[in-house]
């Protein structure tokens, strides 16, 4: 419940300003062309990566393709890269990339893995049988992965596919640092630029309901997509040759490689290098790392122990409680940081005022947006020991706290402290919600980046930004691991 | 050491009722085994008793204690009743002795009853070993050593064998009754194996149709079982129609004396006879009785083997005898043993 505490908060505040001034600030052109701007903004993002990500999935899956055991393993890592990094490294180096197509550009960069891994996964499951029987029906090997594995890949693609849309609504740093106006853009913009906040509150409150949406259809996609995965695989299918279209896909794969990743690198490196000759800014940059990690520490020690009781909850317990709790946190999942720091921003401000620009308020806002992934691990962990191991230890004598202190805990351990690791890490890159709630006088990575990109002192922002890269890439390589989208690609290899 | 007592229980797995009105009283100090077809609901008989399901209705005591009574649940920890379930489930993150020594007040946890146990189980020396080095039948044991440590009153075994291969089953079977047996617990195994019931315990119960059909020594449930499909379910049965007159029954073997009758006096029966009750002979010879048959199929065990017999009415009966003898030859098919008739 605490998780949804700050939202019931926005709608307080925002109901306050009584239905007339709501409706005013709903009903204005401005917002109507802020929620088409933003939904077609969305929309196109998810569209590219779509393409972006079954086609690379494809190529890299299902033919012959040269060179595709490095493209399988530089393909997901644009993920490691924040968005607003991303933003920055394109920004400083190529003005010219801003508004509408740059946004666009940069943030398709960034979420075609969402997409990209879950097809990926599909297609290394299916079973080459029902591909081989379309062949001896008559079909040419591309028309039968068309008719036959195409089809299995859609609830993915579109589990991928509303991730995606989901983030780029959410997302606040490129946006803002590629000066185009979306929903976050102008709440933030609104929020600090006048004394009436209502506008911000409101404005919060209507990209919640939109991505409460998506969020909505993602679940739903991904129902499906689970039913329709489990028919488990045989054999895998065999590769298909590109024939004459080789090097058109050679440079197509190439391409997007370079410009997700060479490029924010190069430019990254080059600012970084020009930044050097004016010396590091020591004094600035371990005080932001310190801070990072202090707070993101805090942020995913809590985040972790409130998500013990739900999590071990939702794993041993299917009732209607245990689902309900559940869906509140997924509810909260929704939630962009922008508006959750906004929310604790007006939490703060007239109910704990004491705290307000100080370590707890921030830590809350991090609880609430790492809660789901903090769940979700101490879940799998917990649901990873049998049942039965449980009642063993309640017929020797223990009572329920006793077997989850003495078995429960001890047993799920490494996979809650794997989560709140990866918690952690995410916590240091989160920028909105730190922006608006760091503790008076103390900056993080995140929002040094943000300040010195706001100024344009991009070679004093280098350094940030290739430390926020570095502490990124650590998660990735550990959802790496977990999705095998590494492993299996090797194996594959050598069995074919 | 208690007495267990089971009256008139009823549990519900969602909709569907699992149980319906089951009675058992088990002796102190012995093992019962319960029989009975996959999905019978044995399991679920050994969780109410353990206090993992609540049954809608009737008791269960042990010794002076109630566990489940009207208006009365006992918690899991407080029933003093062990569990070894199927898989074993030793805690993974523990070790041996520290498995054992879990149910153990804090103070007895360092004393000598972990090594006592290990010694009763055979494992002395394994104390510091962890459940993944263990093979399958020391995890058993492990697992009933922890049972056992709190000496509860009652112990619970849950297909505890199912797992393990045939070989391997039989010497751990014999183990486990001593160990049980020194320990004097009073004990309760769940199998759908006949061999294992009617090896093992001291009295077997059959679960059919969520009650208990026959609960019996394991002599008298094997040769004189008391309902018809709980025999079928026991082992191979010969199955006669035969017409019951003053307490001989005549039938397509011949004139045949009828032990016990379950309530029926006179009139058309069914005879259930073990295929061990039959035996051959060599025909023609004079003033021995039996009847004819021919050899019409056989299948060959090694220790003995089943033969199929066509009998001069045209029906079949199954014998087990030592042997291989030739298909198609012609034999004197005897009765041997009390045999038993059903109402029809």
């Amino acid at each position: 419940m605490l998780a949804l505490i700050p939202l019931v908060y926005l709608v307080i505040r925002a109901s306050e300003a009584g239905g007339g001034q709501i409706m005013a600030i709903l009903l204005r052109e401005r917002t109507f062309a802020l929620i088409g701007r933003s939904l077609a903004f969305a929309m196109t993002v998810t569209a590219a990566s779509v393409v972006t990500g079954v086609g690379l999935a494809v190529l890299v899956a299902r033919t012959d393709l040269p060179g595709r055991r490095l493209l399988a393993a530089l393909a997901p890592l644009p993920l490691a890269v924040p968005s607003y990094v991303a933003a920055f490294a394109w920004i400083s180096w190529l003005p010219g990339v801003s508004g509408f197509r740059g946004a666009v550009l940069v943030l398709t960069l960034c979420c075609y893995p969402f997409v990209y891994l879950p097809v990926l996964a599909v297609l290394r499951q299916s079973d080459g049988g029902a591909e081989e029987v379309a062949r001896t029906l008559g079909r040419g090997p591309w028309s039968a992965l068309r008719a036959v594995t195409l089809p299995r890949v859609i609830p993915a693609a579109s589990a991928g596919g509303l991730l995606v849309a989901l983030y780029a609504l959410s997302d606040f740093g490129a946006v803002s640092i590629l000066r185009y106006d979306v929903f976050t853009r102008v709440i933030h913009t609104s929020y600090s630029a006048s004394f009436d906040r209502t506008p911000a509150a409101v404005l919060g409150l209507l990209l919640v309901l939109i991505t409460v949406c998506f969020a909505a259809g993602e679940r739903l996609a991904r129902r499906r997509e689970v039913a329709s995965v489990a028919a488990g695989s045989a054999r895998p299918p065999a590769r298909l040759p590109l024939g004459r279209n080789r090097i058109a896909a050679v440079l197509a794969t190439y391409s997007v490689l370079t410009l997700a990743l060479v490029v924010p690198g190069a430019s990254l490196l080059f600012w970084f290098v020009t930044g050097l000759s004016g010396g590091l800014e020591w004094d600035r940059l371990l005080p932001a790392l310190g801070a990072t990690t202090w707070f993101a520490g805090l942020g995913a020690v809590a985040a972790t122990l409130a998500a013990i009781p739900v999590g071990v909850l939702a794993a041993r317990h299917r009732g209607r409680l245990a689902t309900g709790v559940e869906q509140a946190i997924w509810a909260a999942h929704a939630l962009p940081g922008l508006v959750v720091g906004l929310a604790i921003v007006f939490l703060g401000i007239r109910m704990l005022p004491g705290i307000y620009q100080r370590t707890p308020l921030l830590v809350l806002a991090y609880v609430v947006l790492f809660l789901p992934a903090a769940v979700a691990s101490v879940r799998a962990s917990v649901a990873l020991s049998s049942p039965r191991i449980e009642e063993v230890a309640r017929s020797l004598g223990a009572r329920p706290g006793a077997v989850l202190r003495r078995v429960t805990l001890p047993l799920a351990a490494p996979g809650i402290g794997a989560g709140a690791a990866l918690v952690l890490l995410t916590a240091m890159k989160e920028l909105p919600a730190t922006l608006l709630l760091r503790p008076t006088g103390s900056d993080t990575l995140a929002t040094r980046l943000w300040s010195h990109t706001g100024v344009g002192a991009y070679a004093a922002a280098a350094p940030y930004a290739i430390l926020l890269v570095v502490l990124a890439v650590l998660p990735t390589f550990a959802l790496m691991r977990l999705t095998g989208a590494w492993g299996e690609a090797a194996e594959q290899e050598a069995r074919s | 050491m208690s007495r267990l007592e089971i009256h008139d229980l009823h549990v519900d797995l969602g909709e569907r009722t699992v149980l319906a009105g089951v009675d058992l009283e088990v002796e102190s100090g012995t093992l019962a085994a319960i029989l009975g077809p996959s999905g019978c609901g044995k399991t679920t008989l050994l969780r109410a008793i353990a206090g993992f399901v609540t049954p809608r209705r009737g008791t269960i005591r042990l010794g002076a204690r109630v566990l489940v009574g009207p208006g009365q649940v006992r918690a899991p920890e407080a029933r003093g009743v062990g569990l070894v379930p199927q898989e074993g489930a030793l805690f993974p993150h523990l070790d041996v002795a520290a498995n054992v020594a879990f149910g153990l007040p804090r103070r007895e946890r360092r004393s000598a009853r972990v090594s006592e146990l290990l010694d009763l189980v055979g494992l002395s020396g394994y104390e510091r070993a962890r459940p993944h080095e263990l093979s399958g039948g020391q995890q058993h044991r492990v697992a009933l050593a922890r049972a056992l440590a709190p000496a509860p009153e009652m112990v619970l075994l849950d297909e505890p064998f199912a797992a393990l291969d045939a070989a391997l089953r039989g010497s751990l079977r014999a183990e486990v009754r001593s160990a049980l047996a020194t320990a004097g617990a009073t004990a309760l195994l769940v199998t759908h194996d006949q061999d294992e019931a009617l090896s093992m315990a001291d009295s077997v119960a059959v679960l059919q149709g969520g009650r208990i059909a026959l609960h019996d020594s394991p002599v008298r449930v094997y040769e004189a079982p008391t309902d018809l499909s709980a025999a079928r379910f026991l082992g191979e049965l010969v199955e006669l129609p035969a017409d019951l007159v003053a307490g001989r029954a005549r039938c397509a073997l011949g004139d045949v004396e009828v032990a016990v009758a379950s309530g029926v006096d006179e009139g058309p029966v069914v005879l259930g006879l073990r295929p061990e009750q039959l035996r051959l002979g060599v025909p023609g010879l004079p003033g021995v009785g039996g009847t004819a048959g021919i050899i019409r199929a056989r299948e060959y065990f090694g220790h003995d083997c089943l033969l199929g017999i066509e009998l001069p009415d045209g029906s079949v009966v199954r014998a087990r005898v030592a042997g291989r003898p030739p298909l198609a030859d012609e034999v004197q098919v005897y009765v041997v043993g009390p045999v038993r008739a059903y109402a029809r």
